[in-house]
C-alpha cells in the first residue's frame, strides 16, 4: 500500500492543505503528488511537460480530481484520460465543490469512478476523505498490469 | 245594243225569234245554193253548145280556108243565125287576117286568154276560140260570141220561185211552232211566277205546277224540291238562332257584336292617299284613334256585358259607351285597329275600362272578325273577360318580385359591405400578423437575450457554490486543525470563539446553499407528471425523525393524496414546508404535523395575488401547532432573506418559503398562510389544472 502514489489535481493550496491533514488523519500515508491545473496532471501521467521522462509504466492509484482547474478543467482532463489506453482504467474519484447536477451527470457519463462534493464542515471533508482513502486504495481491486 | 235589247225580250219573243232567225238562214242558205247552182249549170251548156257549133263551122270551114272561098265561110257563119244567142263570128286565115265575118259589121276579134282557155265571159258574152284543121293542118282560127242574157233571165227565173218557195216555207214553219212554244214557255213563266211570288211575300211553302216530265218538268221538280228544303231550314234556322241568341245572352263572358265598317272605310281612304303604315299614321294622328272609336257601332251586348259594366240597359250602356275608355284602354284600342289592319283576324289584349259606376277594372278582351267581314268588318265579334282579381294578384307578385330584387340587392351590397369589411380586416388581420411577426422577432431576441442572462446567472451561481464554498471550508477547515492541534494553548474563551467561526461558516454555507436551490428552481426544466404526495411527505417526515430521534411529533399525513407536477420541485416544496413545521414545532410539547386537503374558497386561493387564476375548490395543506406568525407580517412571509423569528429562536435563512413560493407558482398554483402566534400555522398550496400532461 504504501508503493500506491495518490494524484492530487487541485489548484487551491489551501484545500491541498486540508486534504493532505484529512489523508494524515485517517492514517494514509502513500505519497501524494499534487498538480495545479489540467495541464500539470496530464504532463505527469503521460510523462511529458515538466515530467518528460517519468516512467509512466508507473501510475498512480488514484486520482483525486478538482473540476474548476485553471488552463484545462477536470472534466476535460477526465475525457482524455479515458481516451488513452494506459489510463483508460485508472480510479478516478471527482472531488469537488460543485453541486451542479450537470457536473454530476458529466462526471459519471465521461466515466469517473465516484464523485465526492467537499463539505464546508472539515470534520465531514475528514470522514469523506478517509473513507474513499480506504475504499479506493485498500478495499478496491484493479486489473493487473494496469498499476 | 242590239244583244242587249234581245236578252231583255220576254221568253216567248226570244223563242219565235230563235225560229225565225234559224228558219231564214236555213232558206236562204237552200236558195243561194240551188241559185249559183242554176247560173254555173247554164253556163256551162252555153259553153258547151257553142263549142259545138263551132266544131262544126271548123270542121267545114277548113276547106274554104285552104281555097281562100270567103263566101262559102261567110254562109257556112250565116247559118248560125238561127240561133238568137249568136251574136257574131269570124275566120281567121294562117295569118292572122280576117277571112270572112258575120255580120260584116261584126266587132275585133278579142285575142284568146294568155291561159290558153279557149272561152272567157266578158261583157255580157261569151268568146270561143278555135283552130281550123285541114288534113292534119292548121290553117286558120274561128271566132264565135254569143249573148249572155238568156242565161241571166234563165238564173233571175229561178231566183223568184226559190223566193217564193222559201217565203211560203216560212210562213208554215212558223205557224207550226207556236204550239211548240207554248209547251215550252209556260212552264217556264210558271217557274218565274211563283219565284216572283215566293220572293215578295217570303212565301216558302208555294210550289210550282208540273206540265211534262221532259227537263223542264224536272226544272219544275227540282225548284219545288229546292223550295222544300229552304222551307226546312229556314224552320231549323229559326231554332238555331233562338238557341244562339240564348247562348249570347247567358253566356258568363261578355259578349259585343260591332260594326267597324267605318274604320275600314277610313283605313281604306288613307291606303288611298299613300299610307302604307297604318300604325304609324295613327300614331303621327292621335286624333285618329279617337275618331276610330267613335265610329264603333255597337250592334249588340250580352246580358253578362250589362253586368259586368254594371248598365242597367243596353240603352243605358250604348249611351255611356265613350265614358268606358281610359287612356291605357286607347292604346290598347289602336294596337287592336294596328293588328286588323295588318290582316290579323284575331286580337287579344289587356286593358282597363271604366265601368259605368266609375270603377276603373281590368279586362281580357278580344276581338274576332267572323269569316265573310275580313275586308268589311261590318261585324266584329267582342268578348271581355273581367281579370282584374288576377290581375291585381299578378301586380302584386310583381311588386313583391321587385321588392325581392331590391332586398337582394340590399342585401348584396350589404354583402358588398362586409367582404369590404372583411378585406380591412384581412389587411388588419395582416397587419397584425406582421406586428405579431416583429414581436415573435422582439420576443426571439428577447429569448437570446434572456437566455444569455440565463447563462451568467448559471455561470454566476457555479461560481458561487464552487468559489464560496471553497473559502468557508478553508475557514471552517483551518479553525477545527486549531482547536484539535493547537488545543493546549487556548483558553475556553479562545475555543469558544473558534466554535463560532465554525458554525457562521457553516450558516454561511447553508445560506449558499438555499440561494442556489433557490435559483436551480427558478432554472430548471420542469417535467410533470402524477405523484403520490402522501407518500412523499410521509417519506421526508420520516427522514426528519431519524435525523433527530430525540423529538416526538404527532405526524397525520392523509394517505393517497395525487397531484401533477415536477417530482423534484415538488419534492423540495414540501420538504421546506415540512421542515419548517418541524422546526417550529420544536418548543411544543404535543407537537403535531399534518398534511392533507381540504375544501377552501375564492377567496382563499385570492389571498395568492400572483398566484393561478384557477379557481380550485380544494387545496393541499401543511398544518403545525407550533410557534405560528402574527398575521399582520403575512406579506413578509414570502419574501427571501426575510424571517419573522429571530435566529436565537428558531435558526433559518429565510429564503425557504421564497422556494417554495417559486416552486409552487412554477406549478401554476397559489400558495398562503393562516397563522396565530403560539397556535401554529397552515400552509395551503394549490397545483395547477392539467391538460395532455401540461400545466394550464
Amino acid at each position: 500500500m504504501s508503493n500506491r502514489i495518490i494524484l492530487l489535481v487541485e489548484d487551491n493550496p489551501n484545500d491541498v492543505r486540508l486534504t493532505l491533514h484529512a489523508l494524515k488523519k485517517n492514517h494514509i500515508i502513500n505519497d501524494v503528488v499534487i498538480a495545479e491545473d489540467g495541464v500539470e496532471a496530464l504532463d505527469y501521467l503521460f510523462g511529458e511537460g515538466a515530467h518528460a521522462g517519468r516512467d509512466t509504466t508507473q501510475m498512480p492509484s488514484l486520482v483525486l480530481l478538482d473540476l474548476k482547474l485553471p488552463r484545462l478543467d477536470g472534466l476535460d482532463v477526465l475525457k482524455r484520460l479515458r481516451a488513452d489506453e494506459r489510463t483508460r482504467l485508472l480510479p478516478v474519484v471527482i472531488l469537488t465543490s460543485s453541486k451542479e447536477e450537470q457536473d454530476l451527470i458529466s462526471g459519471y457519463t465521461l466515466g469517473a469512478n465516484s464523485y465526492i462534493r467537499k463539505p464546508v464542515s472539515f470534520d465531514q471533508f475528514s470522514e469523506a476523505v478517509g473513507q474513499l482513502g480506504l475504499y479506493w486504495l485498500v478495499l478496491n481491486e484493479t486489473p493487473e498490469g494496469n498499476m | 245594243m242590239i244583244s242587249a235589247r234581245i236578252r231583255d225580250l220576254p221568253f216567248a219573243k226570244k223563242v219565235f225569234l230563235l225560229l225565225f232567225v234559224t228558219l231564214s238562214i236555213s232558206l236562204l242558205a237552200a236558195g243561194l245554193v240551188a241559185g249559183v247552182s242554176q247560173v254555173h249549170s247554164a253556163r256551162k251548156e252555153l259553153v258547151r253548145n257553142l263549142k259545138q257549133q263551132a266544131a262544126i263551122l271548123a270542121h267545114s270551114g277548113g276547106s274554104a280556108l285552104v281555097f281562100q272561098d270567103d263566101r262559102f265561110a261567110a254562109r257556112l257563119l250565116s247559118g248560125l243565125a238561127a240561133e238568137p244567142s249568136f251574136i257574131a263570128g269570124r275566120f281567121v286565115d294562117a295569118n292572122g287576117a280576117a277571112f270572112a265575118s258575120y255580120p260584116e259589121t261584126a266587132p275585133d276579134m278579142p285575142s284568146p286568154p294568155e291561159s290558153g282557155e279557149d272561152h272567157a265571159f266578158s261583157g255580157g258574152h261569151l268568146d270561143v276560140w278555135l283552130p281550123v284543121f285541114l288534113s292534119g293542118k292548121e290553117v286558120g282560127s274561128l271566132w264565135l260570141r254569143a249573148d249572155t242574157s238568156g242565161v241571166k233571165r234563165q238564173v233571175s227565173g229561178a231566183i223568184f220561185i226559190l223566193g217564193v218557195t222559201a217565203l211560203i216555207a216560212l210562213g208554215v214553219g212558223l205557224g207550226l211552232s207556236f204550239p211548240l212554244q207554248r209547251t215550252l214557255v209556260r212552264p217556264v213563266g210558271e217557274l218565274a211566277r211563283v219565284a216572283r211570288e215566293v220572293i215578295r211575300g217570303q212565301r216558302y211553302d208555294l210550289r210550282a205546277q208540273k206540265s211534262a216530265n221532259d227537263e223542264l218538268g224536272a226544272l219544275t221538280d227540282a225548284f219545288n224540291d229546292m223550295m222544300q228544303h229552304i222551307e226546312e231550314q229556314n224552320s231549323a234556322m229559326g231554332l238555331s238562332e233562338q238557341r244562339n241568341r240564348d247562348l249570347f245572352e247567358s253566356a258568363p263572358v261578355a259578349l259585343w257584336e260591332e260594326d267597324f265598317s267605318h274604320i275600314k272605310s277610313d283605313i281604306d281612304a288613307w291606303r288611298a292617299d299613300g299610307v302604307t303604315d297604318i300604325g304609324q299614321h295613327l300614331e303621327a294622328h292621335a286624333e285618329l284613334v279617337d275618331d276610330c272609336a267613335a265610329n264603333v257601332r255597337v250592334l249588340d251586348v250580352n246580358n253578362m256585358t250589362l253586368k259586368m259594366y254594371r248598365a242597367k240597359s243596353k240603352e243605358q250602356f250604348s249611351e255611356a259607351l265613350e265614358s268606358l275608355f281610359v287612356p291605357e284602354s286607347s292604346a290598347a284600342f289602336r294596337a287592336g285597329i294596328i293588328a286588323l289592319a295588318n290582316g290579323n283576324t284575331i286580337y287579344e289584349c289587356e286593358a282597363p275600362n271604366r265601368t259605368l259606376d266609375g270603377e276603373v277594372r281590368q279586362f281580357l278582351i278580344r276581338w274576332t272578325l267572323p269569316p265573310g267581314c275580313e275586308t268589311t268588318w261590318s261585324r266584329v265579334l267582342v268578348s271581355t273577360v273581367d281579370i282584374t282579381a288576377q290581375w291585381q294578384a299578378q301586380q302584386e307578385l310583381r311588386e313583391a318580385h321587385s321588392q325581392l330584387e331590391s332586398t337582394v340587392e340590399e342585401r348584396t351590397r350589404a354583402l358588398h359591405t362586409r367582404t369590404q369589411d372583411a378585406e380591412q380586416l384581412n389587411r388588419a388581420m395582416v397587419n397584425l400578423l406582421e406586428d405579431h411577426q416583429e414581436s415573435n422577432r422582439q420576443l426571439a431576441r428577447m429569448t437570446s437575450e434572456l437566455r444569455a442572462a440565463n447563462k451568467e446567472l448559471e455561470a454566476f451561481s457555479y461560481s458561487v457554490s464552487h468559489d464560496l464554498r471553497s473559502p468557508l471550508r478553508s475557514i471552517d477547515g483551518f479553525s477545527r486543525i486549531l482547536l484539535e492541534e493547537y488545543d493546549d494553548r487556548l483558553d475556553d474563551e479562545g475555543r469558544e470563539h473558534l466554535t463560532c467561526v465554525r458554525s457562521e461558516a457553516q450558516r454561511m454555507a447553508g445560506l449558499i446553499d438555499d440561494m442556489l436551490t433557490l435559483s436551480r428552481v427558478t432554472r430548471r426544466e420542469m417535467t410533470c407528471e402524477p405523484m403520490d404526495l402522501s407518500a412523499m411527505a410521509e417519506t421526508l417526515l420520516a427522514e426528519m425523525a431519524q435525523r433527530e430521534p430525540g423529538r416526538c411529533v404527532e405526524v397525520c399525513v392523509a394517505p393517497g393524496l395525487m397531484g401533477v407536477g415536477d417530482p423534484k420541485l415538488m419534492g423540495i416544496a414540501l420538504t421546506n414546508l415540512l421542515g419548517n413545521a418541524w422546526k417550529f414545532t420544536s418548543k411544543t410539547n404535543t407537537a403535531k404535523i399534518e398534511f392533507g386537503i381540504e375544501a377552501v374558497s375564492e377567496a382563499d386561493v385570492r389571498r395568492d395575488d400572483s398566484g393561478s387564476r384557477a379557481r380550485q375548490k380544494e387545496a393541499y395543506f401543511v398544518r403545525d401547532n407550533g410557534a405560528g406568525f402574527d398575521m399582520r407580517y403575512a406579506d413578509k412571509l414570502f419574501v427571501a432573506f426575510n424571517r419573522l423569528h429571530k435566529p436565537s429562536d428558531f435558526p433559518g435563512t429565510g429564503i425557504g418559503l421564497a422556494t417554495v413560493q417559486r416552486i409552487i407558482h412554477r406549478h401554476r398554483g397559489a400558495l398562503w398562510a393562516s397563522a396565530e402566534v403560539g397556535k401554529g400555522a397552515t400552509f395551503f398550496f394549490t397545483l395547477g389544472e392539467t391538460y395532455n400532461g401540461e400545466l394550464t
